[in-house]
């Protein structure tokens, strides 16, 4: 019997292809009967491609929830600076709200493009305004803070149960 | 009749191997079947897809098999088709023979 296959093309397997051991298994039966480290490499890139197409055909609607709540969150700061009630604190709130909104799948891939959205934006203003001196709060900016601090808890209280009704943890 | 359900081209020919190759349908053979048949290799991880989208449909059922140490210790996975998967197959079959029947550049072989 032939050795084991090569070991780098079966952890990327593991880690990147469908969840289920079955594949692995009939690739390992297939090279020990003798096809090549070549076909095994091949079939391994198939199927991690295959996994990523599949996993984009069954999350569908969650991407798509999860764009409108990003676009959600890319046009309410646009908004806000060019009406001069931006702030960071506001836009982190319902920004917060629309990522819950968005449900548990897209909720949890948002969040980590959310942060890079926010990273990034962060880094641009220093970078174009040097430093965060050019913000002063307005009146109008501390009243839309106030709503939203209000709002929050029930849009917060409202979206756990919807995510508890999906059978989300 | 009820309306089969929609299976494309390559779902088909996994169902036709699964239904060919009995209480041996697992992933290699069925992969085997089609290679032998298209002449052309065949992705195992699209084999496995189809099978979950058939599987999906309710056109097949599937179970654990035994492990080996060919294959790492890992379980094998069979499928046999069901009943609905048998019918849409042989619906697609007439629709298939329908739409050939006449055609004289196919029966022919001449391009």
């Amino acid at each position: 019997m032939r050795t084991s296959p090569p070991r780098l093309a079966t952890r990327l397997l593991v880690r990147f292809g469908p969840r289920e051991e079955f594949l692995a298994g009939d690739l390992a039966e297939r090279y020990a009967r003798g096809k090549s480290r070549a076909w095994y490499w091949r079939q391994v890139l198939g199927a991690i491609l295959v996994n990523i197409a599949e996993e984009l055909r069954a999350g569908k609607a969650a991407l798509l929830r999860g764009w409108l709540s990003w676009l959600y969150l890319e046009t309410f700061w646009n908004l806000t600076e060019a009406l001069g009630v931006w702030s960071p604190f506001v836009a982190f709130l319902t920004g917060s709200a629309a990522l819950r909104w968005a449900g548990k799948r897209s909720y949890y891939s948002s969040k980590k493009e959310f942060y890079v959205f926010f990273a990034m934006k962060f880094l641009y203003m220093s970078v174009v305004y040097q430093s965060w001196d050019y913000y002063r709060p307005s009146a109008m900016d501390v009243a839309f803070g106030l709503i939203v601090l209000a709002v929050a808890p029930a849009v917060f209280f409202l979206a756990r149960r919807f995510r508890r009704d999906e059978g989300c943890p | 009749m009820a309306s089969p359900t929609s299976l494309s081209g390559f779902e088909l020919m996994v169902m036709l191997a699964v239904i060919r190759l009995g209480d041996e349908a697992y992933g290699v053979p069925i992969s085997e079947e089609i290679e032998r048949s298209t002449g052309s290799e065949v992705v195992l991880g699209s084999v496995y897809a189809a099978l979950t989208r058939l599987q999906e449909k309710g056109l097949v059922t599937s179970e654990l098999g035994e492990a080996t140490s060919e294959r790492g210790g890992r379980a094998k996975k069979y499928f046999r088709p069901t009943a609905k998967g048998v019918r849409d197959v042989r619906d697609a079959r007439r629709a298939f023979m329908k739409l050939w029947r006449g055609l004289p550049q196919i029966e022919g072989g001449n391009a």
